[in-house]
């Protein structure tokens, strides 16, 4: 009874109620939508991050990442990279050859790095002729390289553009090739692109004077990324004179962003609560002035001081999660509507770029945090509510009866 | 013996910074199932007396004893207990829940005594129809006249089987009609369920049904006047 009371009371005045119940809609649909938002970007940025740029793992020599030695190339990069490509459970294999050099044109220079690759085994790796933008992925014509969008731009090159490659061998000798542009590439990240040449493996090897392939960098993607640690510990074992590393020891960042979004998440939240409770506790506070003289008169007939409390508690906890149950449906919907059709930020493509953000944003449809949502809707209503309730408690009930 | 008994009941009041006597030594005693009503002009202490009586105010001295028990040392508590077990009360502004129909409004404290749904449904319906209302037990206070609400009232009253009805100026919001019918119907609940009834009142048609009036003056009794059973 006391929570069919409480119910009607709540549409006694309806235009009250409706006012904060839509003010904690707003809140919370928003808030969750943003969440959803950012949380979205995180996994975007995340899949983008293995699919394009890191792959499930990467194996190196030890201390090929840190200094990024022409002699640091990996022993048998060969036999390891057939071995991998009939190793079940792999999507895809791909040999880097990593070299720090100069690209020099006649517009000026830069420092860049060149990444010799088997174009074929980098494109079903990381998907990189999608990313040419300008010109075409590697023709079937000899010294031709593809470079970042923001690189040529920076020096003024075009497609067909002659440059000069210069880097050091293992003797520290100037050794140098010539190419010609024949793709621009944009990878969605400004920073990548300013300074990333790809160019074909046996032509930086044959530059190098080698028919042996400098191999630095062994990346690989898996079918099926759950198994990841199963096959990480599978090859540092099979490895052990090499670095075997997956992503997230790569970038440990991107793993902690997800779980930063979560505690992000609960201080947005909390944040956005604190707000509504006190819109709950001003709601809740005309609600036992104007209802003294009812409230009195309930205690005259005998009704205890734990059920009046528990009735305004009652009252606002379901003020507020009416208002948190349309908001959650709401951005349930409104997160799948954006979801699958994507948020289009096609004006701010530059900036987003330059953050390594992709310019459509998908906000992330994951619900697991509504509970916990409901659960802080329901913790900060009964804070609201013990104000409120306390003034009722002080009610005189003979006083109280006889108010107008 | 009596089932309430007043000694030297004594309220002061400070309204801004004044002293106002309310009570002034009232001592007086209630037999079981007397039908009593308390009289005397606006201001004279009625409202307080039966306040102090339903013990929903503290005198600030003097006793209140219920079956010779001091309900004016029971806690807060204590005397919401008391009140829910005891008493039932009509307002004269009737009280009733806006948000409950009348059967639940006479549901509700049987639902605070915890009693069970069949007995609270059978009492509810019985009470209705012993005022009346059998035909309105759907319809909420603002749905009926004011005769309606206060019959629904006296029914709420009596839902919780209390000894003690105590009603503050029931009619004094009702016409020539209603209160004949709502005194009728009190009349017939004190004998049939030999409920205690007190009244205060300034209403002549009440004083003349009442079979015993005590007249209160500046916060004293100034005549206890018993009358024959008609």
């Amino acid at each position: 009874m006391i929570r069919k009371v409480a119910w009607r009371n709540i549409w006694r005045n309806r235009t009250r109620s409706l006012v904060i119940i839509a003010s904690v809609v707003i809140g919370l649909w928003a808030g969750i939508f943003i969440i959803a938002l950012s949380k979205g970007m995180v996994a975007q940025r995340k899949e983008k991050m293995i699919n394009e740029q890191l792959s499930h793992i990467q194996i190196h020599t030890p201390g090929f990442k840190e200094k990024q030695k022409l002699a640091d190339f990996i022993p048998s990069a060969t036999k390891i990279l057939d071995s991998l490509r009939q190793m079940p459970g792999i999507r895809a294999v791909s040999g880097r050859c990593i070299i720090n050099g100069m690209l020099s044109a006649p517009g000026g220079g830069s420092g860049v790095q060149i990444i010799g690759i088997d174009p074929d085994a980098e494109n079903q790796l990381t998907g990189l002729e999608r990313k040419v933008v300008e010109g075409s992925y590697f023709p079937d014509k000899k010294n031709r390289i593809l470079i970042g969008r923001a690189l040529a731009e920076k020096l003024g090159l075009h497609i067909g553009s002659k440059v000069v490659l210069t880097f050091l061998d293992t003797a520290s000798n100037i050794l140098a090739g010539a190419f010609r542009i024949s793709g621009l590439i944009s990878t969605g990240d400004i920073r990548i692109d300013k300074v990333t040449v790809y160019a074909r493996l046996n032509e930086l090897s044959r530059i190098l004077g080698t028919n042996r392939p400098f191999i630095h960098e062994i990346a690989l993607l898996l079918e099926n990324d759950e198994e990841l640690p199963l096959y990480r510990a599978q090859l540092k074992e099979r490895y052990p004179g090499l670095m075997v590393e997956a992503w997230y020891d790569l970038s440990p960042e991107l793993r902690y962003l997800n779980q930063m979004m979560n505690v992000f998440l609960y201080i947005f939240m909390g944040i956005i609560m604190m707000a509504l409770a006190f819109g709950l506790v001003n709601t809740m506070l005309m609600a036992v002035l104007e209802r003294s003289r009812e409230l009195g008169m309930l205690m005259a007939i005998g009704m205890n001081k734990r059920k009046l409390f528990l009735m305004i508690v009652s009252e606002t906890v379901m003020l507020a999660l009416t208002g948190a149950v349309i908001g959650m449906i709401l951005a349930f919907f409104s997160i799948l509507l954006a979801g699958r059709y994507g948020i289009d930020l096609s004006m701010v493509e530059q900036g987003m770029a330059s953050f390594g953000m992709s310019a459509v944003l998908y906000p992330s449809g994951d619900i697991s945090y509504y509970p916990g949502i409901a659960l802080m809707v329901v913790l900060f209503s009964v804070l609201a509510a013990v104000y409120p309730a306390r003034k009722a408690l002080k009610l005189n009930p003979s006083e109280a009866i006889r108010k107008i | 013996m009596a089932v309430i008994r007043t000694v030297d009941l004594h309220k002061t009041y400070d309204e801004n910074s004044v002293p106002v006597h309310a009570l002034n030594g009232v001592s007086l005693a209630v037999n079981e199932g007397e039908f009593t009503a308390i009289v005397g002009p606006s201001g004279s202490g009625k409202t307080t007396l039966l306040n102090m009586i339903g013990g929903l105010d503290k005198p600030s001295r003097g006793s209140v004893f219920i079956d010779e028990e001091d309900i004016t040392r029971y806690s807060d508590n204590q005397l919401i207990d008391f009140r829910l077990k005891h008493i039932g009360f009509v307002f004269q502004a009737y009280n009733l829940i806006p948000v409950l129909t009348a059967y639940e409004n006479v549901e509700f404290i049987m639902l605070l005594q915890k009693r069970p749904k069949e007995e609270r449904k059978a009492r509810a319906m019985e009470l209705l129809r012993a005022v009346g209302l059998e035909e309105k037990t759907e319809k909420r206070p603002t749905e009926l006249s004011g005769g309606q609400q206060q019959r629904v009232a006296v029914a709420r009253a009596l839902a919780s089987k209390p000894r003690f009805v105590l009603a503050d100026e029931p009619t004094a919001n009702l016409d020539s009609k209603s209160t004949a019918g709502l005194l009728d119907l009190m009349q017939e609940l004190n004998q049939s369920e030999n409920a205690t009834f007190i009244f205060s009142t300034h209403d002549q048609r009440v004083i003349d049904r009442a079979r015993r009036v005590l007249t209160l003056e500046d916060g004293k009794i100034v005549s206890d006047e018993t009358r024959q059973k008609q």
